[in-house]
């Protein structure tokens, strides 16, 4: 992809995670160390799912198959951060609200490994290249952790099985949403993809707000 | 995730996204007042534009719905200086894409114009030969265009389906381009190809040398004699029999130059054997027989005029002896047996120059028999012979029946055509020479020319064997002493009569030396077959002095080690076999070689071969030590390379952009307004 492309996508997948990150949570320390830690969290789980990747040579190349164990160590993963921080410091349990995570580095690696003047076009939008519609999609997976890390916790302190289940529905269903980037077969494929990632982001915003509101009614 | 496990690893990305082309460039050469050829700053890259015509070259000009930087994939015929300043006038070409041999019917053999013209000057080499200081020399190549001579600061490549891996190159880019016309250059995403074409090189030879960003252009000749006792004392005369062995093109991988040298080289060869049959050994007579086959000779003769200076100035003085095997590494000499032969005693030469026959000028094939013009009287003994046994030999060799005329018999004394000879002659002009060729007035259009790669077989075997046994036989009286053919002893009648050229073998030889140097032939010499990927068509460039293989020199060498050993030796005791398939337990005598799995003695050798305006100083470094001499450079560059992929439009690359920056924006306001909401929520709480 050429230096413009690049900035584009670069903008695109990573700037409103940069303004969430310097806006809310940079001049927080306390937000730091959540974040990081939660990013760490996430790493091990990416490592993992990749190592199963690795060694799962036969499924390499199938999406769906790459899918289930990924999102499903993720969740788990989210569920051992939540454990930790719980047993860390209650304190923080306050704060637990509002981390965010998933600085996807494999997405920046491939913005480098691909700069160069020529692009890879996305296979169901075939005058889109992927690096962007991939940049689209790396957007809403950032703002889609955050939300989900917010339900899941308030899950996970509430026993609330519905939310718990919210999170993990929607990130099988976000996840495989993405597979129709690369369709041969539907046309506008990409089109449905990010329709249908920025409708589960809505609905998992609105039950955000309704978390934040209830919390902010039982704490006032 | 999607791209994650799209992209699995940095060179999986580079192999989805890039299609590397094989490359066959056009690069820079240098002499000593300038350069030629092609060159790029950067590297070079342009949307693929197809233009098959003339009229669709202009169209690309004028089309001003066109944008951006453009790759022009033409035929190699549309390849002139002309065409090129119109494409260039359009400020939109980025690189030109030449094929000279294609599936498509724009690029067939049948879509090819009737008239060729070739690339080099008016009067190849001429400013560095016999004639350069007379006025009006006679221009040998009237309709040369000098494209060849011409500067381009853009990269050209050509494509060829010359063998699979080329074909698949053309393809892609056929499929790529065609794809292209079809959304009518405009709706990308398009194919695009790039090109790294940065050449080293800069100014002239002399810049280029002092900076080490280039080497000299050249490679080894082969000289060759029955005669292993030969000496400079030993007053006997010399007979030189002598051909090209190197041609030029502008892509200097598609040289083949089966007319301007391949042809001769074989003929040469076809000598060496049927001289090899005289049943009189050729060692005995009374003058040496001398073959030689010049490298570099498209490079202002370099390899015939450095071999004549190297042996009019022996005995050569060496200062630094080399530290291991034989030569001199101060002068450096890789040998120095060469000073075995006395240039005053050289009393003949026959050379055979173009003689392929693919003048295309139509009539019936005849060879044609050239002297010098300047001292004509000394050659006209020579030229008597060459053609009486020319006009008997086509009566009496089936199928030939090609008559050998002296190229003046029009009343024409034209002189010498561009030839090795001339580099004799410029060293001593009283040299009885003839030069056979298959053209009187004209060289033939495809000299120097990419697409001289389609001929007639058997009119060219024909044309070949008749001036192998015009050459042979004159060469064997001369050697003889013989002036007179109605003079000769029985015993001589008879070993004549023994010098028959093998049709067969000049086939096997022009198959070899033109498209397939993995042939049986050159097997039995080379055992070229073992190696992981035989090479078929090989390049005829001589390429740069000591860092490329030569295969040609190294077969010429075996071939004439053979011939010149074998049959001609009255030793009785057979020849040791199995030096190179048993080598732990056959092992040559010194002062033997073991060529063909056989172990023979023979006078062949290497000779360097390079502008004799170049000199190499103590220190190993090249210099020019006589601008006025040729001193052709090539270049050095960084990896050369072509790749394929797909480029989005300007307009989408800057909306992808735009997007981004609206995104973060838009975001980092979102973010502040809701702080400043929520702090003002709860604060009011």
């Amino acid at each position: 992809m050429t230096l413009t492309t690049f900035f584009g996508c670069a903008f695109t997948a990573y700037g409103p995670s940069l303004a969430i990150f310097f806006g809310s949570i940079a001049p927080n320390a306390q937000l730091v160390i959540l974040m990081v830690s939660s990013a760490f969290f996430w790493l091990i789980s990416v490592l993992l799912a990749s190592a199963i990747w690795y060694m799962a040579s036969d499924s390499r190349n199938t999406f769906p198959v790459t899918i289930i164990y990924t999102v499903l160590l993720q969740e788990l993963f989210r569920y051992f951060l939540y454990l930790l921080i719980n047993r860390a410091e209650s304190g923080l349990n306050m704060v637990a609200m509002h981390p965010k995570s998933k600085f996807n580095r494999s997405y920046i690696t491939q913005l480098v490994n691909s700069l160069g003047p020529g692009v890879i076009m996305c296979e169901s939008c075939k005058t889109v290249s992927l690096y962007f519609i991939s940049a689209i999609t790396t957007s809403i997976l950032i703002l889609h952790h955050c939300a989900w890390m917010m339900i899941s916790f308030t899950g996970f302190t509430n026993r609330s099985w519905l939310r718990i289940a919210w999170v993990v529905i929607t990130h099988y269903g976000a996840s495989y949403l993405t597979i129709l980037n690369s369709s041969p077969t539907i046309n506008y494929g990409c089109a449905y993809q990010i329709i249908g990632n920025v409708a589960l982001l809505i609905a998992s915003a609105i039950i955000v707000f309704a978390d934040m509101r209830h919390l902010h009614q039982k704490l006032s | 995730m999607n791209v994650v496990c799209y992209l699995a690893s940095a060179q999986d990305t580079y192999d989805t996204i890039y299609n590397d082309i094989g490359s066959l460039p056009c690069v820079r050469l240098l002499n000593a007042t300038g350069f030629v050829g092609c060159q790029s700053m950067g590297a070079a890259s342009g949307v693929l534009y197809r233009a098959d015509t003339l009229e669709d070259i202009k169209q690309f000009a004028n089309d001003d719905r066109l944008g951006n930087q453009y790759t022009v994939v033409i035929p190699y015929w549309l390849l002139s200086s002309s065409n090129v300043d119109i494409l260039k006038s359009s400020k939109r070409l980025a690189a030109i894409l030449a094929v000279v041999n294609g599936t498509d019917p724009a690029h067939a053999v049948a879509a090819r114009p009737s008239t060729v013209i070739s690339p080099d000057t008016t009067c190849p080499n001429c400013e560095f030969g016999l004639y350069a200081n007379t006025p009006n020399q006679y221009q040998w190549n009237p309709t040369g265009s000098g494209l060849l001579f011409e500067q381009f600061d853009f990269p050209i490549y050509a494509l060829n389906t010359m063998d699979t891996r080329n074909t698949m190159s053309y393809a892609s880019v056929m499929q790529a381009v065609n794809r292209n016309r079809d959304k009518g250059y405009r709706d990308y995403p398009l194919k695009s190809l790039q090109f790294h074409s940065f050449m080293w090189g800069a100014q002239d030879t002399g810049a280029c040398l002092r900076k080490g960003w280039c080497t000299p252009v050249g490679g080894a000749s082969v000289w060759s004699t029955p005669s292993t006792n030969i000496s400079y004392t030993d007053e006997k005369p010399i007979v030189v029999i002598t051909a090209a062995m190197d041609s030029r093109s502008l892509f200097h991988d598609l040289t083949l130059g089966v007319e301007s040298s391949v042809a001769g080289m074989v003929t040469v060869l076809a000598v060496a054997e049927a001289l090899s049959r005289s049943t009189i050994p050729l060692d005995t007579m009374s003058k040496h027989i001398v073959y030689t086959l010049f490298t570099g000779e498209a490079w202002g003769f370099s390899g015939s005029q450095r071999f004549v200076q190297d042996i009019t100035s022996s005995p050569i003085q060496c200062e630094t002896p080399p530290t291991s095997g034989s030569g001199c590494a101060y002068p450096f000499f890789s040998d120095l047996e060469f000073q075995r032969l006395n240039p005053a005693k050289i009393e003949a030469i026959l050379e055979v120059g173009q003689i392929a026959g693919m003048g295309g000028a139509g009539g019936n094939p005849t060879l044609y028999a050239h002297v010098d013009n300047i001292q004509e009287s000394v050659s006209t003994t020579l030229l008597n012979q060459v053609v009486q046994i020319g006009a008997n030999g086509s009566t009496t060799v089936p199928p030939a029946g090609i008559p050998v005329q002296a190229a003046s018999s029009d009343g024409v004394k034209r002189g010498l055509p561009p030839s090795s000879s001339m580099s004799f002659l410029k060293s001593r002009g009283n040299i009885p020479t003839v030069v056979l060729t298959d053209f009187q007035k004209q060289m033939s259009a495809l000299t120097n020319h990419d697409q001289d790669d389609s001929w007639n077989t058997p009119n060219t075997i024909n044309l070949i064997q008749q001036a192998a046994s015009v050459i042979s036989k004159t060469a064997w009286l001369q050697a003889q002493g013989v002036s007179d053919s109605a003079a000769m002893t029985p015993a001589q009648t008879e070993a004549i009569a023994s010098i028959q050229v093998d049709a067969g073998l000049v086939q096997e030889l022009l198959g070899c030396l033109s498209l397939n140097y993995s042939c049986p032939l050159v097997d039995r010499y080379l055992n070229v077959t073992a190696s992981p990927s035989p090479p078929a068509r090989l390049p005829h460039y001589s390429g740069t002095l000591y860092s490329q293989s030569q295969p040609f020199p190294i077969f010429a060498w075996s071939f004439l080690a053979n011939m010149t050993s074998v049959k001609n030796t009255t030793s009785p005791t057979p020849r040791v076999t199995g030096c190179s398939s048993k080598p732990a337990t056959v092992q040559c005598a010194s002062k033997e070689y073991c060529v063909g799995d056989q172990c023979i003695v023979s006078l062949t050798r290497y000779h360097d071969a390079y502008g004799v305006g170049l000199a190499m100083n103590s220190k190993a470094e090249y210099y020019i030590k006589d601008a006025s001499k040729p001193v052709w450079t090539e270049s050095t560059w960084d990896p050369i390379g072509l790749r394929m992929f797909d480029v989005t439009s300007p307009g989408s690359q800057i909306a992808e952009l735009m997007t981004g920056l609206a995104l973060t924006l838009v975001s980092s306001g979102v973010v502040w307004y809701s702080r400043r909401f929520l702090k003002k929520t709860l604060k009011e709480d």
